[in-house]
């Protein structure tokens, strides 16, 4: 009895410390590249697409990452009006090759994406990305 | 319902109703006020609200503590006061401009928080405490179960009642600006207020590829002409603001006047709890001053070792329950967001809407009276009345329905508190039901249940994960039942646990067993962020899969664990 509560017991605890360890990954290098790497996923992803479901879910997933970019862009703009007018040229130049990528996998995920543009669950995930950039 | 219970229990039932009503009017509106009255962001104004549920959740073990050597009654009655302090702060509108003043405000409502939340810890889990001690007689013991699930009813009245009076009152001050409620302003300000030179052109860059993509000037725009505003866009998101503010300010005076109500109610029927508000020593020290026998419970340090284990035992599977409980405010939201139909028929949106959904359930209430056979016929004619009464209301709105409705993803939560109110009184039937048949489970048998049952709750869950497979959107009432089970579940395990808390903590740790309750359920709900982060990693079913075998495992745990929980249950049973 002692060693079959023991057993449990510690199974219950042990995924509580586990899950209690776990952190999140802290973002590092340059401006973007997390969401960068995400969104050109996406990208190749959308290539593929052939129903309304698979379209609905891509949709759905550009959606999540829109979000973090814009999470991510207004936390550099915090940082930004505090920087050195040296600083500021730098986290523009690297916003710039960043809003460079984003726009040339924008363009493919969109016109994957246009041939379902009308499906009901697609079109509810295109209504919520016209919004995306300034909800909160 | 309550009938042989102690009077002390309606007593204990509305200070929690009031304290739990302000509570839930000022969580409702805090996030939402701290962005307009402050510009934070969703993220910063997310932190300040973490660090206080941290505070609401823990500080009940220091607050168990205090009233352990101190006194129940008087730990819960300093309690009201400190967080009452604590909202009046709140309610000061404020008018700070510049930098500098703002952060002096912000500081001071970080202060205020800490009041609320040390008040909430001092009041919380030793309300609980008291509550058990008044089923500490022999009369009364039997029915402890019982009291706990009424007692529940009472939290889930005030926290239901109470995002309505938030939001009215907010209306009500906006209404006379000739404003309309629009809860996404304070965040769009915030955007106007400031120059935002790489968002602006991500969002061109988005409008590229996507037409229709919005700026914050548009949607100012667009609401501004809604409410016919004449100045420019500024001004409108200024006074907009501070209207908003002053509303927000409102609703936390509504807060405040709720705790004196708690107040009110707690200290002036006194009379009806003072018998069991003392500590092991004070009780000891009544008996000496009156001459009497000290009937306190002395305990061996093995017996309160071995409670302990117990609570404990009890403590990391209740863990697992908050868990997955508390998915319903997460993903499953997310779930209704994403998979379920947003768009339902007239008959079905009967139930989405509050103005049909409660008198429909007042009338089937009313049916039942109507047929039972120990109605009197007063009771029969009241009924009756309440049946058409209900069926009335719920049809003048259905009539002016339109043939379909939307329906938001958040209103699916509404659903919880409802059917707790409902559910309670036939839970306690049922139990007191089995009872008289010498049939009542134990205590950790109706927790280790409530496990199973909330295991169910998930296979609803995985069921409507596969049959998403073959449709395009989901019935709703996939999640409405899901929710439905989920409360059952919960009505199995939240009060009976909190009663069992009360019944098996040693007589001198009442209150820090309560505030360990609360700890336990602070772990769930940061473990029900954890597992939620796998919804966008696995699939759906196999997220509903692992919240099934976790729970089942914690249900299967508590099982087996069963005769060390049912020895401590019977040893405090005989010691009353």
């Amino acid at each position: 009895m002692k060693t079959r509560i023991t057993i449990i017991a510690s199974l219950l605890v042990s995924i509580l410390l586990f899950s209690g360890c776990q952190s999140e990954d802290e973002q590092q290098g340059a401006m973007l590249q997390e969401e960068i790497k995400t969104i050109q996923q996406i990208e190749e992803r959308s290539a593929n697409i052939d129903n309304p479901e698979d379209a609905f879910v891509l949709m759905r997933d550009l959606n999540q990452t829109m979000k973090d970019i814009r999470d991510q862009i207004l936390s550099v703009e915090q940082k930004y009006r505090k920087a050195s007018e040296s600083e500021k040229q730098q986290l523009k130049s690297e916003f710039q090759e960043a809003n460079t990528q984003i726009d040339q996998s924008l363009k493919v995920i969109s016109g994957n994406i246009n041939p379902y543009k009308d499906d009901e669950r697609v079109s509810k995930m295109l209504e919520k990305l016209n919004e995306i950039m300034i909800s909160k | 319902m309550l009938k042989g219970h102690p009077k002390g229990l309606l007593v204990a039932f509305f200070a929690n109703m009031g304290e739990r009503f302000s509570y839930y009017t000022m969580l409702a509106i805090f996030v939402l006020y701290l962005q307009a009255r402050f510009g934070l962001s969703a993220g910063s104004a997310g932190d300040y609200y973490g660090g206080f549920l941290f505070g609401i959740y823990f500080l009940p073990i220091l607050g168990g503590i205090i009233a352990d050597r101190w006194g129940y009654g008087r730990t819960i009655t300093w309690g009201i006061l400190i967080a009452f302090i604590g909202k009046i702060i709140l309610t000061i509108p404020g008018y700070a401009q510049g930098l500098f003043a703002m952060q002096f405000e912000l500081v001071i409502i970080v202060i205020s928080l800490f009041i609320i939340s040390l008040g909430t810890g001092l009041f919380k889990g030793n309300l609980q405490a008291l509550v058990g001690k008044l089923y500490d007689y022999p009369e009364y013991a039997p029915k402890r179960d019982n009291a706990f699930n009424i007692f529940y009813m009472g939290i889930n009245i005030g926290a239901f009642l109470a995002p309505y009076a938030a939001t009215g009152a907010v209306k009500y001050v906006l209404g006379k600006k000739g404003f309309l409620y629009e809860n996404s302003m304070p965040h769009l300000a915030n955007l106007n207020e400031k120059a935002h030179p790489f968002l602006d052109q991500m969002i061109g860059t988005v409008q590229n590829h996507f037409a229709g993509a919005l700026h914050y000037t548009d949607k100012i725009a667009a609401f501004k002409s809604q409410m016919g505003f004449g100045g420019s866009l500024t001004e409108f998101a200024s006074t907009y603001t501070s209207t908003l503010s002053v509303g927000y300010s409102t609703a936390f005076a509504i807060a405040a006047v709720a705790m004196i109500i708690s107040l009110v109610v707690f200290v002036g029927f006194k009379k009806y709890y003072k018998h069991a508000d003392l500590t092991v020593k004070q009780a000891k020290e009544k008996a000496e001053r009156e001459g009497k026998e000290d009937t306190t419970v002395t305990m061996s340090k093995e017996e309160e070792k071995k409670r302990l284990v117990a609570l404990s035992l009890v403590f990391i599977t209740v863990a697992f329950f908050w868990m997955a409980f508390h998915q319903n405010g997460f993903t499953l939201t997310i779930f209704a967001r994403d998979y379920t139909v947003s768009e339902v028929s007239a008959f079905n949106y009967l139930f989405f809407d509050l103005r049909t959904f409660i008198p429909i359930l007042a009338a089937i209430g009313a049916l039942v009276f109507m047929f039972r056979k120990a109605s009197s016929l007063k009771t029969k004619i009241i009924s009756a009345a309440v049946f058409v009464a209900g069926a009335g209301i719920a049809y003048s709105f259905y009539s002016g329905f339109e043939q379909t409705k939307n329906i938001e993803p958040e209103i699916f939560q509404s659903f919880n508190p409802i059917f707790i109110v409902v559910l309670t009184p036939v839970i306690v039937g049922f139990f007191t039901w089995l009872r008289k048949k010498g049939k009542e489970p134990s205590s950790p048998r109706k927790i280790g249940t409530g496990m199973f049952i909330t295991a169910l709750g998930f296979v609803v869950m995985m069921m409507a994960a596969f049959h998403l497979q073959s449709v395009t959107g989901l019935s709703p009432y996939w999640l409405i039942g899901t929710y439905f089970v989920l409360t059952i579940a919960e009505l199995f395990l939240s009060p009976i646990g909190i009663s069992f808390v009360a019944k098996v903590a040693p007589p001198r740790f009442s209150g820090l067993a309560q505030g360990g309750w609360l700890g336990a359920t602070a772990i769930g709900n940061l473990l029900a962020g954890l597992v939620g982060k796998l919804w966008d990693i696995v699939e759906l079913w196999q997220f509903f899969g692992l919240l099934v075998v976790l729970t089942l495992i914690s249900g299967i745990f508590i099982f087996s664990v069963i005769r060390i929980l049912e020895n401590v249950t019977k040893s405090s049973d005989q010691q009353q």
